[in-house]
């Protein structure tokens, strides 16, 4: 055995003891940055990390502990990117419309429409059709002779391809339509048009004969001044037609002036 | 009396040790749990946090650890609500003869938990 070979070995050594010996300090601290990181609620967290503080305490074997831990510490984890995620993707959280700049003059919004998932399908065909027919061109090219120049330009098509799918699905987690007590937006990428309900005319809500079986439909809206809107694709089309011209919105507007009122009242004393 | 969202089989499985241990008269923390139910940390606070939330738990705190220097460890006992619906739901998903051989007698405890409320006994 030559000398560097066991200079390694006692190395190795030290190093798998020191850090054994660091593993239950480790540990403790990432369960408690666990408990903190899965529960929202601090007073909660703070029970939870000292409960799992005394389970590491339990757990015997130093690297266990630590591996324990680092199972605590990357469920948290997951659990936060998941909870983002959801608030990512959920119209109904109002601070992901921030984006349109509060065009608003309130910022009560009632209502938004995400577009409907049939929005997605062609993108999503184009994506898979480019997928396949570049991937057997690659497979086609890789057995030539041509060279890697076209092989390369392929695979930047494939990019390309997917980038159009990843941007119309931003695009379409933005709602087109959102209503607030007193006016209405149509939202087409990052600019938002505002009219006030006392503008609309009139409302239409089309559906075809799929649109009827899978709940999405075209919403037409004509102002009185004469302006006509057309939006494709909205789930359930006939409760915008409700919203804006229906009774729904004048049951909405008077529970909003309601509650205002009992506001006032209630910070008044 | 709410149940948890949704029934797994790691909830099978921590309600089974619960149930158990109920039957033994033993009180049981996080780590027993997860060796008895063979099952992860996270996997085993999941369900915790939603029988807890369900109120088919409750988890109350050691005065102090026997070992000395460790902290106290906090344990879990099923609430009678709990109990009843517990084993309600391991005889619906695991039958009654895999709830015996496990050392639960499903009649017996609600036999057994009807005279200790009779009782008056609080476990």
């Amino acid at each position: 055995m030559r000398a560097g070979e066991v200079l390694f070995g006692v190395v190795t050594g030290l190093l798998i003891n020191e850090a054994s010996d660091i593993s239950p300090w480790l540990a403790r601290r990432l369960v408690a940055w666990a408990a903190f990181r899965r529960y929202s609620d601090p007073q909660w967290a703070s029970t939870r990390a000292q409960e799992l503080i005394a389970l590491i305490d339990e757990r015997p074997g130093k690297l266990f502990k630590l591996l324990t831990a680092l199972g605590f510490a990357a469920s948290a984890q997951a659990f936060d990117v998941k909870c983002r995620l959801l608030a990512w993707l959920d119209m109904t959280n109002f601070d992901q419309l921030s984006f349109i700049g509060k065009p608003f003059p309130t910022d009560r919004i009632l209502w938004a429409w995400k577009p409907h998932w049939i929005r997605l399908t062609s993108p999503a065909a184009v994506g898979l059709a480019g997928t396949f027919a570049l991937g057997s061109l690659s497979g086609y090219l890789d057995g030539t002779d041509l060279g890697g120049f076209w092989l390369s330009l392929c695979i930047t098509a494939w990019l390309g391809v997917q980038g159009v799918f990843i941007r119309s699905f931003l695009r379409w987690r933005r709602p087109p339509i959102l209503i607030t007590d007193d006016s209405f937006a149509i939202v087409e990428s990052r600019k938002a048009q505002v009219w006030s309900l006392n503008e609309v005319e009139s409302v239409t809500a089309r559906q075809s004969r799929v649109g009827r079986i899978l709940n999405y439909g075209t919403v037409d809206i004509r102002l009185k001044s004469g302006e006509a809107i057309q939006v494709k694709s909205v789930p359930a089309p006939w409760l915008v037609e409700e919203y804006l011209v229906g009774n729904v919105m004048l049951e909405v507007r008077a529970l909003v002036k309601t509650r205002m009122e009992r506001n006032t009242v209630a910070q008044t004393e | 009396m709410t149940s948890p969202a949704r029934i797994t089989q790691p909830l099978l499985d921590v309600i089974e040790v619960l149930l158990t241990a109920w039957q033994n008269d033993e009180e049981v923390h996080g780590w027993t749990i997860m060796k008895q139910a063979k099952r992860s940390g996270p996997t085993v606070y999941g369900v915790l946090d939603r029988l807890e939330g369900a109120e088919w738990i409750s988890g109350y705190w050691e005065a102090q650890n026997p070992e000395v220097g460790r902290p106290p460890r906090r344990f879990y006992r099923l609430t009678p609500n709990g109990l009843a619906s517990g084993q309600q739901l391991l005889i619906e998903r695991r039958g009654a003869r895999r709830g015996r051989a496990a050392g639960w007698k499903p009649v017996a405890t609600l036999r057994s938990l009807g005279c200790r409320l009779a009782d008056g006994e609080t476990r």
